[in-house]
């Protein structure tokens, strides 16, 4: 459309169009440098370590640092986005830890905008992205990821009568920024925004909305790893990221209670020790069920890089 | 009243490439004299080894384009295309923005054709039928040239020529360009005057013609749309989502409305494209979008013009009478969306639709 102003334009595409101070100028730096050839895309790099990004010979992104691979090259964006540029094109991939936030609130959290109207036919819109959980650490995680990725601490309300946590971030930036994404559609949808995430993106984004909506039950020494969700059409979205990953997950089934349908899946027994090892949860309840159970089982329990 | 100099480097009395068209750099956002004077922007003019805008920059140290001259303009008579309160832009990839195949009643709609350009197979088909036979619908068509500026230095004249000949919609807006309220003027007014020169060759099309008014600011959308009315142009189309967005619709809406009623003698059709809601104050204008049916597919509701989450309580519990929902209220359709989300999703857009087309009537 190209309208209005230009560092919007560059917010929108690339995330970028944030200022610098780069001094008083009475002559520009001159550019030299190689370029790196990836199908029609090209990532030129300067002799002073800057980086432009190329589409058919026209100068589509410029950016200040990059992670130069084999086979791609990464821009860190903000806002938990990498650009991965590779013989594929240009793609957005998400960082493992937005990943996560992502995660649980695709389980356990809403997104969404309300109209309060005032006098005289005006209106004010309040923009609210919340996270439920009567686990002071999973509420403590959402707030670490929110500082991280936005550099917004939410507020916590506690409900004394349940112990129950709302996290809430009154921000619209970030209310569009995870619309865009789609991660909560219509009511009371979620949705797996599968095309952004590579591996460990996909590892964390199960890991969080598993943190939130999983279930780990005992029976004796066995154990039952289960999904629960009452939007069929995200939980199927979540079934084939496991898929992607390499796990084998049960079908979807289908639970009348008394509050509605509810569905759910199930990891099969024999990619327990997969599942707890590469995926794992940040939920102490589940966190202490798998350890008792690895003990059991006379695995050792692998620490990851998280912590976790 | 002339700047003597320029942020460009060049005096703007004698100007060579725009002459008196361009009165001299006003702008104070420009990202050029912010660079110069030590703030720099990241991925326009940071990396400084990298900047986008050296053509325009007086130490850059690049060539800057050769500006298009400025066209002499050919009349022609035109008549107006009698736009409806809001005409429906529609997803070419998505069928179920097709409202009449539901049976809903639309005298016009909007295609994209960015999205035929982008999807070979679907060009191919739309151009073997035409837009009328390929869409299945009957009523008008009008042909809208908005499109993300990746697209729009791709097209030349004839491109444009050849497609719109084959598609055979009912009307056409010229094309469409970009300009910054923040980048050098000698960028923006060079899109300008390509614009205008697009508005004189369109003449030698057989098809209703829209004009565009767009500019980084109040001098180059005058100029513009006076060349444009010059030429004979009645129905005017003004994309406005990033001066919404920028809250700088004030600045120029009032007085492209004032102007053009001075000029057209009150004879004129406008239509802004790209916000989804009705603004106060501004009366006897249409309105184009698709956010009847992209915040339908996020399930938001519209009610006088303005959207809401189904969830929200102001509405939430609230009956309507549409022809779509018929006595149900929202919550009805979050009801629906878990039994039916397809015939939710429907009823929602179809609502959207008409709400919008309702509240927004002259």
């Amino acid at each position: 459309m190209g309208g209005g102003s230009a560092i919007r334009r560059v917010k929108r595409n690339f995330l970028q169009g944030k200022p610098v101070s780069t001094g008083k100028k009475e002559v520009c730096a001159k550019t030299q440098g190689t370029v790196i050839v990836f199908g029609e895309y090209g990532v030129h790099k300067s002799g002073k370590g800057e980086y432009e990004l190329l589409r058919k010979g026209v100068t589509i992104g410029i950016f200040s640092e990059a992670q130069i691979k084999e086979y791609e090259v990464l821009f860190a964006l903000s806002h938990g986005v990498i650009l991965e540029v590779s013989k594929g094109g240009i793609k957005e991939i998400i960082t493992p830890e937005k990943a996560t936030l992502l995660g649980l609130i695709a389980a356990d959290g809403s997104n969404m905008f309300r109209r309060e109207q005032r006098l005289r036919g005006s209106y004010r819109t309040e923009y609210s992205t919340r996270f439920y959980s009567d686990d002071k650490e999973l509420a403590n995680l959402f707030s670490m990821l929110s500082e991280e990725i936005y550099g917004i601490t939410p507020h916590h309300y506690n409900r004394k009568k349940d112990n129950l946590i709302t996290s809430v971030i009154y921000n619209k930036g970030i209310f569009y920024d995870l619309t865009d994404l789609n991660i909560k559609g219509g009511p009371y949808e979620f949705h797996v925004p599968r095309d952004h995430l590579n591996n460990d993106g996909k590892k964390a984004f199960v890991k969080g909305f598993f943190s939130g909506d999983g279930n780990v039950s005992i029976a004796g020494d066995k154990i039952t790893i289960r999904f629960y969700s009452s939007y069929k059409e995200g939980l199927e979205e979540l079934r084939l990221v496991l898929i992607d990953l390499g796990f084998h997950p049960h079908e979807i089934l289908e639970y009348v209670q008394p509050t509605g349908i509810v569905y759910c899946f199930s990891v099969p027994r024999e990619e327990h020790v997969k599942f707890i090892n590469e995926i794992g949860s940040y939920k102490p309840r589940h966190v202490r069920i798998f350890e008792e159970y690895l003990r059991k089982s006379g695995y050792e329990v692998e620490k990851r890089d998280d912590g976790s | 009243m002339i700047e003597k100099k320029g942020k460009c480097g060049l005096n703007c009395e004698d100007c060579p490439y725009f002459g008196r068209l361009c009165t001299g750099c006003v702008i104070e956002s420009c990202l050029v004299d912010h660079c110069i004077r030590g703030t720099s922007y990241t991925g326009i003019t940071h990396p400084t080894g990298l900047c986008v805008l050296r053509p325009y920059c007086p130490i850059g140290g690049k060539v800057r384009p050769p500006p298009t001259p400025s066209p002499y303009m050919r009349k022609k008579s035109m008549k107006k295309i009698d736009f409806p309160s809001f005409i429906p832009e529609i997803d070419l990839f998505d069928q179920k923005s097709w409202l009449w195949e539901e049976g809903v009643q639309t005298p016009i709609v909007s295609v994209p054709l960015w999205q035929l350009i982008t999807n070979k197979s679907k060009l191919s088909q739309a151009l073997d039928k035409g837009l009328h036979d390929y869409l299945g619908f009957g009523g008008k068509i009008l042909l809208s040239t908005i499109m993300p500026d990746e697209l729009i230095d791709r097209l030349k004249k004839n491109d444009y020529f050849e497609l719109i000949n084959d598609l055979k919609p009912d009307a056409t807006m010229i094309p469409d360009n970009y300009t910054y309220t923040d980048m050098p003027l000698y960028q923006s007014w060079s899109q300008t005057i390509k614009l205008v020169t697009f508005a004189n060759d369109f003449l030698d099309l057989g098809v209703s013609l829209i004009g565009m008014i767009k500019g980084a600011n109040l001098q180059q959308v005058y100029w513009s749309f006076t060349k444009e009315i010059e030429a004979g142009y009645v129905s005017f189309a003004m994309p406005i989502r990033e001066l919404f967005e920028e809250e700088r619709l004030d600045e120029f809406l009032p007085y492209i409305i004032q102007t053009i009623k001075e000029r057209r003698n009150k004879d004129f059709e406008l239509v802004l494209y790209g916000i989804g809601q009705r603004l106060k104050g501004y009366r006897d204008i249409s309105y184009s979008n698709l956010s009847w049916f992209l915040r339908a597919k996020r399930g938001e509701y519209y009610k006088d013009g303005l959207f809401y989450d189904l969830r929200d309580p102001s509405i939430r519990f609230e009956e309507c009478y549409c022809d779509a929902c018929k006595g149900i209220m929202p919550q009805d359709i979050i009801d629906l969306w878990f039994e039916n989300k397809e015939r939710a999703l429907k009823i929602l857009a179809i609502h959207n639709f008409l709400d919008l087309g309702r509240k927004w009537k002259r």
